[in-house]
C-alpha cells in the first residue's frame, strides 16, 4: 500500500481506543440519566471530541507537532540525501527497508570508507547526515517488521477474546439495553470517598510514568496516545477548571469531574498499555533493560513523583505545615495501598475468568472460592451467572479465542524472558564512580554555569591576529572532528584539507582553503594575516549553512 | 503559553481549594522540570567506545565487537538507545541490526539504562562477508528523560576501522605451476653469492678457493667437490592490478570481476612472497586516506606482505588512471629484470603496446587476463587463470 501501511497492531490500538471510548463515555451519560437530565451526556462529553480529533489524526497518519520533534518519525532512506516527504509516512520508525532509496549506480562499488577521503559514493549523503540533528533519531530505526506483524495477530486474538468475554458477561448479567449496560459499566468507575485521595494521584502518576516507559518503544500507538495525552491535557484542564468553578456554585456539578478524569485517563492508560503489551518493536529497541530493572525503575519513579506531588500539594493546600505533612503521609500510604491493588485485581479477575469459563463449558457450579482475599477490592459478580445467552458455536468461538490468546500471550512472555536472559550474558556493568569524579563534575558544572557553549565563538576575547587565526583553525578542526572528519596526527594541513572541505560542505570550500593557506603561512612562515582578514574568514566559515 | 495557563489555573485552584486540580498541575510542573534537567545534562559525560577483538580479517571470519557506554555524571540515564553505523557487508551475527538511511549501511541497535557513573560493556559479533575497508561509526544516540517528554539526539564522533583482506587461493586452485607461477625464473647474475643459501656441489676446478671445498661430499664421491651458492640477487615481481573492469568508464564496474581480480593479485603476491621473490603491488584504484593509487614497490621490508594485503583490502574501483599510465609512471621504480605481472580484465591496444615496451626494456611480462577477450597473435605471455568456482 503506497504511502500508508497499516498492520494488525495499529488496528488493535485503534479498536481498543474505540471500544474504550465507547464504553467509558457511557459513564457521564449514566450520570446525566441518574440526575434526570436525559441522554445528552453523549453529546456533552469532551472525550468524544478528543477521540474524533485523535481519529482524524490517526487516519491522516500524523499528528500536529510531531514533525518538529523529529524523534521517532521515520524518514525516507535518502536518494542522494534528499528526504521524500511521502515516504515513511504512516510507517513505524525503522520500518524503512534498508534497500529503499539505495544510491546505486551501474556496478557501483561502495568502499565503505566513510570519512577517509578519496572517492566515496556516499559523500553527499554523509555530509548532509551530520548537520541535521533529526538524523540522529532517524538512524534509530528498528528491526524485523515481520515479527511485530506476527505478534500483532496474537494481540488481536487476545483483545477480541477479552472483549467478547466482557461483552458476554455484561449482556448476560444486565441484558441488552443501553441503560443496563451503562449501569453495569458505571459500577466500575464509582469512586469511594476513602479512595479518592490516593487513587487520582496514583492513576495520573501511573499514566505519566508509563508514558515514560513506553516512549522508548517509539511505537506509533504509544506515540499517538502520548500525543493525545499531551494535547488533551489543556482541554481537560479547561473542562476540569470550569467544572470546578461551577462546582462552587452548584455542588452536584462537581460530580462530573471524577468520571471525566477517570474516563480520560483510563482511555489513555488503556491505549498505552495496549501499545506496550503488544509492542514488539519497542521492546526490540529498548532491548537490554531487563524486565526486573524496568519495574524497579518504574516503582522508584512513581514513588518519587508521588512524593514530589504530595509535598507540593500538601503544603500548598494545607492550612498549616503540620497538616500538610499529614496530607503527604496520607498520599504515600494511599499510593502504596493502591499500588497493591492491581495485583489483587488481577488475581481476582483470573479467579472470575476461570469460573466464567467453567460455567461456559457447562461443567456445573464451580468449586473455586467465592471471594478473593480480603486485600483485593470487590468486583461485580459478572462472571458467575449461567451463560445461556450465547449459542453453542458462540461459546466455542469465545473459548477458542480466549484460550488461544492466553496461550500466545504466555508464549510471548516466555520468549521475551528467554531472550532477555540471553542478552544479559553478553553484558557487563561496572561502576566508574569515585569521589574525585564527582567533585570534578561539580567543579566543571560550577565553572560552566551560565556560560555559552565554548565553541560558539572561537575568537571571543582579545587576541592578536595570529592567535585568533590559530584559534579559528583549532575550532575548525574540532568542528570537523565532530562531523566525523578527525585529523590524523601525521597529517599536514594541506593533506587534511579535503577532509576539512568535506566537513564544511562544498560551498565553504573557498573559506576552508583560505583558512588552511593562512594557517600554513602562519605556522611555517610566521606570517600572520591582518585582523580584518581573520574576521572575514571567521564570518565565511561560520556562516549558516 | 500553556505554562502560563497552567500557572493561572493553579492559582485559581489554590484560591478555590481544588486539591485535585492543583495536584494535576503540580504533576505537570514537576514532570516538565525533571524533563528539563535531563534535556540539559543528559548528553554530558556520555561516551561510546568500540573495541574489536582483531581488526584484520578474511572473508567469512567473525570478530567480537565490544561496545562500552559510559555515563560519567551524577544524572542517571533511564533510556538510552544507540544506533551504530556499520557497513552492510559486515553481518551482525550477535546483536540487533536495523535499517539505516544511508545506502549500504545498517545500524547496530541497542538500548539500555545507565545509573550514575556507570559503564556498560556489551559484546556483539560481526561476520565479514566481503573484502573491504569498513569504518564503524559514528554512532547516533538518543536519550530520553524518565517521562519520555523529550528526546535528545546526538551523533557521537569517533570511528573504528575493520579491514577484511581479499580471499586467497592456492596456486593449485588457480591452475598455475607451484614452482614457477610467473614463468621460468631467471638465474640472476652470479657476481655475488649468498653463502647462507647453498645450491649444491660441483667438481673442483683450478682456482676455486679452498674454503669452499665440501670435504664430506668429497669423501662420499672420492673426488674433490666444492660448494655452489645461490646468487645473492633476488628476483623481484611487480604485480599490476587493473581495477577498471571494462575498457570505458561509462560501462561501470563489474563488482564480481573486480573482487576476483583483487583476490588473484593477493594470491599471486602471497605465492611470490613464499617463493622468495621480492613483491610489489601497484593498482590504479583509489585507496582510502591516500591521494594516490596503491603503489608498493618491491622491497625487502619485513612487513611488505602485510602492507600489500592491507592495500588490496582497501583498494576499490573504478580506477582514476589508465593502466598504461600507471605502468609508465612506475617504470622507473622497477629494477632491472623485475618480472612484471599484470592482472587485468581486458587487454586493449594501448595497454598491449605499453606491455610490449616493458618487455622490450628487459622485463619479463606475464598477463593474467580475466576475460575471454581475443588477443590474437602476441609476443606477450598470456594466462587465463581458472576460477575456483569454475
Amino acid at each position: 500500500m503506497k504511502g500508508r501501511s497499516w498492520d494488525g497492531l495499529q488496528w488493535v490500538f485503534f479498536l481498543s481506543l474505540l471500544l474504550a471510548e465507547t464504553a467509558w463515555v457511557l459513564a457521564p451519560a449514566w450520570f446525566f440519566q441518574f440526575w434526570g437530565w436525559g441522554g445528552g451526556g453523549r453529546l456533552f462529553s469532551p472525550i468524544w471530541a478528543l477521540f474524533l480529533v485523535g481519529l482524524a489524526w490517526f487516519l491522516r497518519g500524523g499528528l500536529p507537532g510531531t514533525a518538529k520533534r523529529g524523534a521517532g518519525r521515520p524518514s525516507a532512506g535518502g536518494k542522494g540525501g534528499e528526504a521524500d516527504p511521502d515516504k515513511g509516512k504512516n510507517r513505524w520508525p525503522g520500518w524503512t527497508d534498508a534497500d529503499e532509496g539505495e544510491n546505486r549506480r551501474p556496478g557501483g562499488i561502495d568502499t565503505g570508507r566513510g570519512n577517509h577521503g578519496g572517492i566515496d559514493t556516499d559523500k553527499g549523503i554523509q555530509r548532509s547526515g551530520v548537520a541535521d540533528p533529526a538524523k540522529g533519531a532517524r538512524r534509530l530505526s528498528g528491526a524485523d517488521p515481520d515479527q511485530g506483524q506476527r505478534w500483532s495477530y496474537a494481540g488481536l486474538s487476545v483483545g477480541l477474546g477479552v472483549v467478547l468475554a466482557a461483552a458476554a458477561s455484561l449482556t448476560g448479567n444486565f441484558g441488552w439495553s443501553w441503560s443496563s449496560i451503562s449501569r453495569g459499566l458505571a459500577t466500575w468507575c464509582q469512586s469511594e470517598d476513602e479512595l479518592a485521595a490516593g487513587f487520582d494521584i496514583f492513576f495520573i502518576a501511573l499514566v505519566f510514568w508509563w508514558r515514560g516507559l513506553v516512549r522508548g518503544g517509539q511505537h506509533p500507538g504509544q506515540a499517538q496516545a502520548a500525543e493525545v495525552l499531551t494535547w488533551g491535557l489543556p482541554t481537560l484542564f479547561l473542562v476540569a477548571g470550569g467544572t470546578a468553578l461551577l462546582g462552587q456554585l452548584k455542588k452536584e456539578l462537581a460530580l462530573f469531574l471524577w468520571p471525566l478524569l477517570v474516563t480520560y485517563f483510563f482511555t489513555i492508560g488503556l491505549a498505552l498499555v495496549t501499545g506496550r503489551l503488544l509492542d514488539i518493536r519497542g521492546r526490540n529497541q529498548t532491548e537490554g533493560m531487563p524486565a526486573a530493572r524496568r519495574w524497579v525503575l518504574f516503582t522508584a519513579g512513581l514513588l518519587l513523583l508521588l512524593l514530589l506531588t504530595g509535598t507540593a500539594t500538601g503544603l500548598l493546600i494545607a492550612p498549616t505545615f503540620g497538616s500538610g505533612l499529614a496530607h503527604l503521609w496520607d498520599v504515600i500510604v494511599k499510593g502504596l495501598e493502591f499500588a497493591l491493588y492491581p495485583v489483587g485485581f488481577l488475581a481476582q479477575f483470573l479467579v472470575y475468568l476461570a469460573r466464567w469459563l467453567r460455567n461456559l463449558l457447562g461443567l456445573g457450579q464451580n468449586q473455586l472460592p467465592e471471594k478473593a482475599p480480603e486485600l483485593t477490592p470487590d468486583l461485580p459478580d459478572y462472571f458467575t451467572g449461567p451463560a445461556q445467552y450465547l449459542p453453542p458455536w458462540g461459546r466455542v468461538l469465545v473459548m477458542v479465542l480466549v484460550v488461544t490468546g492466553l496461550v500466545l500471550l504466555m508464549l510471548r512472555t516466555w520468549r521475551r524472558l528467554v531472550h532477555e536472559s540471553r542478552e544479559e550474558e553478553d553484558e557487563k556493568r561496572e561502576s566508574v564512580f569515585s569521589w574525585s569524579e564527582l567533585a570534578g563534575s561539580a567543579r566543571r558544572w560550577w565553572r560552566a554555569r551560565g556560560k555559552a557553549h565554548p565553541v560558539s565563538d572561537p575568537l571571543a576575547g582579545d587576541h592578536t591576529p595570529g592567535a585568533a587565526l590559530r584559534r579559528l583553525y583549532r575550532w575548525a578542526l574540532r568542528q570537523a572532528a565532530q562531523r566525523g572528519h578527525p585529523r590524523r596526527p601525521a597529517e599536514t594541513p594541506w593533506e587534511y584539507l579535503p577532509d576539512l572541505v568535506e566537513a564544511f560542505e562544498a560551498q565553504k570550500e573557498e573559506a576552508a582553503r583560505a583558512l588552511t593557506d593562512y594557517y600554513v603561512r602562519l605556522r611555517y612562515g610566521e606570517r600572520a594575516p591582518a585582523s580584518e582578514e581573520v574576521e572575514k574568514l571567521r564570518r565565511a566559515i561560520q556562516s549558516e549553512e | 503559553m500553556i505554562f502560563f495557563f497552567l500557572f493561572a489555573l493553579g492559582l485559581l485552584a489554590v484560591f478555590t481549594r481544588q486539591g485535585l486540580l492543583l495536584t494535576l498541575i503540580v504533576i505537570i510542573f514537576f514532570a516538565e522540570g525533571l524533563s528539563l534537567l535531563w534535556r540539559k545534562y543528559a548528553l554530558v559525560g556520555l561516551t561510546y567506545e568500540r573495541r574489536l577483538e582483531k581488526d584484520r580479517l578474511f572473508p567469512g571470519d567473525e570478530v567480537d565487537l565490544w561496545v562500552t557506554v559510559t555515563n560519567r555524571k551524577p544524572l542517571p540515564l533511564p533510556w538510552l538507545v544507540y544506533a551504530d553505523e556499520i557497513h552492510r557487508d559486515l553481518r551482525i551475527t550477535r546483536g540487533r541490526a536495523g535499517a539505516h538511511y544511508k545506502p549500504q549501511r545498517q545500524s547496530l541497535l541497542g538500548g539500555l539504562s545507565l545509573r550514575w557513573y556507570e559503564r556498560v560493556t556489551r559484546r556483539y559479533r560481526l561476520k565479514a562477508q566481503k573484502r573491504g575497508y569498513f569504518v564503524l561509526g559514528p554512532v547516533a544516540v538518543q536519550v530520553e528523560d524518565f517521562f519520555g517528554l523529550s528526546a535528545m539526539n546526538a551523533e557521537l564522533p569517533g570511528t573504528d576501522v575493520l579491514l577484511v583482506y581479499p580471499r586467497l587461493y592456492s596456486l593449485e586452485e588457480l591452475g598455475l605451476p607451484p614452482q614457477a607461477p610467473f614463468g621460468e625464473r631467471r638465474g640472476g647474475e652470479r657476481i655475488f653469492e649468498d653463502p647462507s643459501l647453498m645450491m649444491g656441489t660441483r667438481e673442483y676446478t683450478a682456482g676455486d678457493p679452498f674454503n669452499r671445498v665440501d670435504w664430506k661430499a668429497t669423501a662420499r664421491s672420492l673426488q674433490l667437490q666444492v660448494r655452489v651458492f645461490e646468487p645473492s640477487v633476488t628476483t623481484a615481481v611487480a604485480l599490476f592490478l587493473n581495477v577498471n573492469t571494462f575498457r570505458y568508464a561509462w560501462e561501470g564496474v563489474d563488482e564480481e570481476r573486480l573482487e576476483w581480480a583483487i583476490s588473484l593479485t593477493a594470491s599471486l603476491a602471497q605465492a611470490a612472497h613464499s617463493l622468495g621473490y621480492l613483491v610489489g603491488v601497484y593498482a590504479n584504484g583509489p585507496v582510502p586516506g591516500r591521494s594516490t593509487s596503491l603503489r608498493l614497490a618491491p622491497r625487502q621490508n619485513p612487513e611488505q606482505m602485510a602492507l600489500i594485503m592491507e592495500g588490496l583490502a582497501m583498494v576499490s574501483g573504478p580506477g582514476f588512471v589508465p593502466m598504461e599510465s600507471l605502468l609508465d609512471e612506475s617504470r622507473a621504480e622497477l629494477g632491472w629484470g623485475t618480472v612484471v605481472v599484470v592482472i587485468t580484465p581486458y587487454l586493449g591496444p594501448t595497454l598491449h603496446s605499453a606491455l610490449l615496451e616493458l618487455k622490450a626494456a628487459g622485463h619479463p611480462v606475464r598477463v593474467f587476463l580475466l576475460s575471454d577477450e581475443e588477443t590474437g597473435e602476441t609476443e606477450l605471455e598470456i594466462v587465463r587463470p581458472r576460477r575456483r568456482e569454475d
